[in-house]
């Protein structure tokens, strides 16, 4: 214990000072001084959990998305030869937290979100969006609804009503409502009775029966399930990204575009994955199609008008 | 079987001629063999392997403390984002706080009001049959593994928005744990005075009244107030699917990351918590005649507060009524005696009876209850329920869906193997008659009703930026906030064992610590096993949970075939968690007799 | 010796009798504690079943009162078969016979003119709750049974701060307020002490005196019985083993009964020395002469 290990000692020393003068040396050329990654060591480089890791974070963007993300992780982990480590979680303050912390290496998470965690510092880059219907482009809807008798046909109408929404963080449930109720000249606090419904089905439900709520808002998944109500309005909700953190290495970024900025169903299958010719992908992926940041301009314009709480770093 | 009871008479034989040190060896072999029924070898074995598997879940679940320790940079970052703490505005924080306290009140009032009828049957010496036994049994366990999310999310279909489907919610799911306490107070009564009124001529319903009711209303009032106070931290938790109140306030606050705001809710969740468990010692104390000698935090602020639990003193009213019976005829003493004198008893209950009262109507008013909604949820009914039948199991595979509940059971038996650890030392030190000194059991005993006022979801979220997603955060979450249950029961145990085993113990000149290992601790066992199944139980249930955050395990999917409005896949979630929490319910019963 | 036969029972006149018990046999489980018990008690009789613990006094006496059903044989209070009475109708004749029991089975936490309210629960419909949930005459005949008994003070104390002593005799006031027309008294006196027993035998035989009631007492003390009774019934492993009037007793006669009633002759030995004292002073004589 004394005198044998001396010499490893010695060594493991100087190795150890030699790769924290490289880091140094490196934070320093870089001018990105984090005194975090300086001390984690190599570069400003890093994992979420270690190189052999990839941490995909995933918050269900449509409501009535029951994600079966296997194949696309088992995809990303053949391509890469990587472990997938796979979460996923209803709140979305859990993965933002997550991301800013820098313990996401890949996530899903809807546009709203995205915009959120860079808000609030997380260094993430959006790479491409899922798209689940043949022809159509990512995203989904946020449809003003009414009863299906109801003689309200656009949404200036809206005023003096009680409108249901689903709750005040929902994007198609509150946030692109009151937008589209500031553009048409409601203000959708002073103008309306405001009803949180809490979920999308129950907003839907709450207006058909047209005694809590005389009109609402809420997703087309939820809408079209019931007859009770019709569409009178709906505005394309741009679709969830899936993004990378940015401190990763640059090849890995540059393989994970390649990999899911353009992919298909058919391509997965072809790769040979296990369970990827299957109805309930297919129902959750049919391709990606490359987003970038300013994708997401029509949200942060949203967040300007409405002054959502969200958009706040 | 045969042999070893054979075998030590023929060596007491073959053994008795020979002297010195053939003796021994015939002691030895007379001595009786200690004697294991199988049962409690499979008792034995079957806790071995609980412990077992909770090891290994621990393991598997990976928890790795120096990442943990690399990571804290994180939760410094997150505090500084936090910034200053805020709260809602004097008057909307007046109107919430008021709403959530009479939301709960009314749930957990709901819950005691249809748990007497279900206690009654399930009571095994009021039962009027044995089926109706296990039917009322049933029915608490059913109830009580129906977590109070799902039903608050069933519960907003079929009433107005508002405060009645918390209140259902909350009120359904506490009549699983208040209908079993009042059942077991009902069968620890002393039978003689039912007999009694029996033997009177007394109908049941009587019997029920005047000779059961007078003896479990104290701990029938203890309990109640036990569950208003969990019901209070989950009200948290129910703001997150929608209920109204401070927990819906701070889940706006979380979801739009105003984590400023969200803890200053937290905050005040936290302080009527404690305020709450203050009201329900005095409650106790005073309406109850109890002696503040419990150990919680209320009893002790009144034993400072020099209030003790009043006992009517008998000579103070008896010397009157004598004195006053003495001036007077018999018959008219006995008219005059027709009147209760107000003594101190009488106006002291008076006053709690009405101020009760005023508490009750205030709670039902400020909830703003729709009452119309009893009649027009019938309608709805039918509807509702074909939503959630047949049960399916989605787009998912069973497969699927049983790994899912493996993972969740993997986190609540390693959170319990946890808690378990930390709650011996911290329940013992925070027990008077083995902490070292008052300090360390007051400190002890402060940790306690601290880690009681955190909600776990926060705790979940924070630990998150350390550690990650996944099934880490959940697990030291719940094995956190389970210290806060198991260790003050533990400590409430282990404070309530016969205090003679110990003096004998220290009497002989044992040591602290061996009085505590030779006498206070094998007293406290059975109860340590007891409250860990229900450890356990609860933290099934609260896994279920942590599936919001990305905690793991069923949790998630529950959570988002409920917001997706899946609710035949819901109903498949809840029949696996149902199962699962009667299997430890048995379990655990089957624990209790044989290491009784 | 002046021993009753069950044949001479049977030839008493069944028109005044209150109680008959014909052949009842009962079992718990392996132990038998009654075996073929008969009796008859007539109008007025106050009557001490005797006997060690385990003989059976006590499973009779709930027999009297239908708080047990025979497994074999028959049981008649006031004319009705109790054996086979059930609900409403078992109810009015329990209402008609009030019990003492030797715990008292007082509920502590309510008060004690609410625990001798109880005893008017036969009489009234439903569930009561609290000192309101009876009529005034009611509660004025409570506080009247509570005079009666010496605890008119006593009325609104919790029955758990009284004496043993005292709380027997809200026991009593109880069965009083049952108005009943039979008293069955089981060990009253059994967990009291000296002093607070002579006072509470003794109320019960006054008021029973008074009232005209037809009392059924289980005692273990062979001295106690003979002093109290007008007449004895010995109980041995749920056989009716003796039958006389407690009066005029002859020193043998009593040796007699504690043969019968008792089990071991070291008991029996000790009891002798015992009697031989009590004798001496002739207080059994005295005492059973003046109670009458």
């Amino acid at each position: 214990m004394v005198f044998s290990p001396s010499a490893r000692f010695r060594t493991a020393f100087a190795a150890g000072a030699a790769v924290l003068l490289t880091a140094g040396l490196a934070s320093c050329a870089a001018t990105t001084d984090d005194a975090a990654t300086e001390l984690d060591g190599a570069s400003d480089v890093s994992y979420a959990v270690d190189e052999n890791t990839l941490v995909f974070g995933v918050v269900p963007d449509a409501v009535d998305t029951q994600t079966n993300y296997q194949p696309l992780m088992d995809y990303l982990s053949q391509e890469t030869g990587k472990t997938v480590e796979y979460h996923e979680s209803t709140d979305y303050a859990a993965l933002i937290e997550a991301a800013i912390a820098g313990k996401v290496d890949v996530g899903s998470f809807s546009g709203f979100t995205y915009l959120t965690a860079l808000n609030n510092g997380a260094e993430i880059t959006p790479i491409s969006s899922i798209v689940t219907v043949e022809g159509e482009a990512a995203g989904y809807y946020s449809q003003a609804i009414v009863p299906a008798d109801s003689d309200i046909t656009s949404l200036d109408e809206f005023a003096g009503k009680k409108v249901c929404f689903v709750d005040p963080s929902s994007t198609s449930g509150y946030l692109f409502p009151s937008y589209n109720l500031l553009e048409a000249g409601v203000d959708p606090v002073e103008d309306v009775t405001p009803v949180f419904a809490g979920k999308h089905d129950v907003s839907v439900q709450k207006v058909s029966e047209n005694r809590e709520c005389e009109v609402g808002f809420a997703e087309d998944s939820e809408v079209t399930k019931n007859p009770g109500v019709k569409v009178i309005a709906e505005t394309m909700v741009p679709g969830a990204p899936i993004v990378m953190s940015d401190a990763l290495p640059a090849e890995l970024k540059t393989q994970l575009t390649e990999l899911l900025g353009e992919v298909t169903v058919d391509d997965i299958i072809a790769a040979g994955i296990e369970g990827a010719d299957s109805e309930s992908f297919r129902m959750v992926f049919l391709a990606t199609e490359p987003v970038d940041d300013a994708y997401y301009d029509t949200i942060r314009d949203i967040c300007v008008k409405t002054e959502a709480a969200q958009c706040e770093s | 079987m045969t042999l070893t009871a054979a075998r030590p008479r023929a060596a007491a034989r073959s053994g008795r001629p020979s002297g010195g040190a053939g003796d021994r060896g015939t002691l030895e072999a007379r001595a009786p063999r200690r004697r294991l029924s199988p049962e409690k070898i499979a008792a034995g074995l079957t806790l071995v392997a609980l412990v077992v598997a909770s090891v290994v879940s621990l393991v598997s679940i990976d928890i790795s403390i120096p990442q943990m320790i690399e990571s804290w940079g994180n939760a410094q970052n997150f505090f500084e984002r936090v910034g200053v703490i805020s709260f809602p505005e004097p008057g909307d924080l007046l109107y919430l706080t008021a709403l959530t306290v009479g939301l709960v009140l009314c749930g957990t009032l709901f819950a005691a009001f249809f748990s007497v009828p279900i206690a009654f049957l399930a009571a095994a010496n009021t039962t009027p049959g044995r089926g109706w036994m296990v039917a009322g049994r049933f029915a608490g366990v059913f109830f009580r593994a129906v977590p109070d999310v799902v039903l608050a999310m069933v519960f907003v279909l079929m009433f107005s928005l508002g405060s009645l489907p918390g209140i259902l919610a909350i009120g359904i799911h506490s009549i699983g744990m208040i209908s079993k306490m009042f059942a077991d107070a009902i069968e620890q009564i002393d039978e003689g005075p039912r007999l009694a009124i029996r033997a009177a001529g007394g109908t049941t319903l009587q019997e029920f009244t005047s000779g059961i009711l007078p003896q479990v209303l104290p701990s029938w009032v203890a309990t109640v107030l036990h569950r208003n106070d969990i019901n209070l931290r989950g009200s948290v938790i129910l703001g997150y699917v929608g209920v109204v109140g401070l927990g819906l306030e701070m889940s706006y606050a979380f979801k739009s990351l105003d984590y400023s705001l969200g803890l200053g809710i937290a905050l005040i969740i936290f302080a009527l918590c404690v305020v709450m468990e203050i009201v329900s010692s005095v409650v106790r104390t005073a309406m109850l005649g109890f002696a503040p000698t419990r150990r919680s935090l209320g009893d002790r602020l009144l034993r400072r507060l020099g209030m003790r639990g009043r006992r009517v003193d008998p000579a103070d009213t008896s010397a009157a009524s004598a004195a006053l019976a003495r001036k007077m005829s018999r018959a008219d003493a006995r008219t005059a005696a027709l009147r209760r004198p107000w003594d101190a008893a009488r106006r002291r209950n008076t006053v709690w009876g009405w101020a009760a009262g005023l508490v009750i109507i205030g709670s039902v008013l400020i909830s703003d209850i729709q009452w119309g909604d009893f009649v027009t949820f019938w309608g709805y009914l039918p509807e509702t329920a074909a939503k959630f039948w047949p049960p399916s199991f989605g787009s998912y595979d069973a497969p699927t869906m049983i790994a899912a509940m493996g993972e969740t059971i993997a986190i609540a038996l390693a959170a319990t193997i946890l808690t378990i650890i930390a709650s011996i030392v911290i329940g013992s030190l925070a027990a008077r008659n083995v902490a070292p000194s008052p300090r360390v059991r007051s400190g002890m005993r402060l940790v306690l009703v601290s880690i009681r006022g955190i909600p776990e979801i926060i705790l979940a979220i924070v630990l998150i930026v350390v550690t990650g997603l996944g099934t880490q955060a959940g697990t030291i979450a719940l094995a956190i906030g389970g210290i806060g249950l198991l260790g003050k029961l533990l400590a409430d145990s282990l404070e309530e064992v016969k205090p003679g085993p110990e003096q004998a113990l220290t009497a002989a000149g044992a040591s602290r610590l061996q009085v505590y290992a030779g006498a206070t601790a094998p007293q406290g066992m059975k109860a340590l096993i007891g409250h860990s199944f229900y450890m356990l139980d609860t933290n099934i249930r609260a896994a279920t949970i942590l599936g919001l955050v990305g905690g793991g395990g069923v949790g998630y999917f529950l959570l988002n075939a409920g917001q997706g409005s899946r609710y035949d896949l819901v109903t498949t979630i809840v029949v696996m968690i149902l199962v699962t929490v009667l299997v430890v319910e048995a379990l655990a019963m089957w624990m209790r007799r044989v290491f009784r | 010796m002046r021993e009753l036969s069950s044949e001479t029972n049977t030839a008493t006149d069944a028109a005044a009798s209150v109680i008959e018990v014909a052949n009842v046999t009962k079992t718990f489980g392996d132990t038998v504690a009654l075996n073929g018990a008969s009796l008859s008690v007539r109008r007025g009789e106050i009557v001490v079943l005797l006997g060690l613990s385990g003989s059976g006094k006590s499973t009779l006496l709930r027999h009297l009162d239908g708080l047990e059903e025979p497994d074999s044989g028959t049981v008649t209070v006031l004319g009705e078969p109790v054996s086979t009475l059930a609900g409403k109708r078992l109810r009015a004749l329990r209402g008609r016979v009030g019990f003492i029991f030797q715990q008292f089975e007082l509920v502590p936490s309510l008060t004690v003119l609410e625990n001798v309210l109880t005893g008017a629960l036969a009489r009234v419909s439903g569930p009561r709750l609290g000192l309101w949930g009876y009529n005034r005459a009611l509660r004025l005949a409570a506080l009247g049974h509570l005079d009666r008994v010496g605890l008119l003070a006593q009325a609104y104390q919790r029955a758990d701060t009284l004496s043993g002593g005292q709380q027997q005799r809200v026991g009593i006031a109880r069965a009083l307020m049952q108005n009943p027309e039979i008293l069955l008294a089981d060990e009253p006196v059994a967990s009291l002490d000296p002093e607070s027993s002579d006072q509470v035998m003794a109320l019960i035989r006054e008021i029973a005196m008074d009232q005209g009631l037809t009392v059924v007492c289980s005692l273990h003390q062979v001295d106690l019985a003979l002093s109290w009774g007008d007449r004895i019934v010995g109980l041995r492993h749920g056989e009716v083993v003796l039958d006389t009037p407690a009066a005029g007793l002859s020193k043998a006669a009593v040796m007699e009964i504690y043969g019968r009633v008792a089990t071991t002759t070291a008991e029996l030995d000790a009891i002798a020395t015992e009697l031989e004292s009590a004798r001496a002073t002739d207080l059994i004589g005295a005492t059973a002469e003046s109670a009458r």
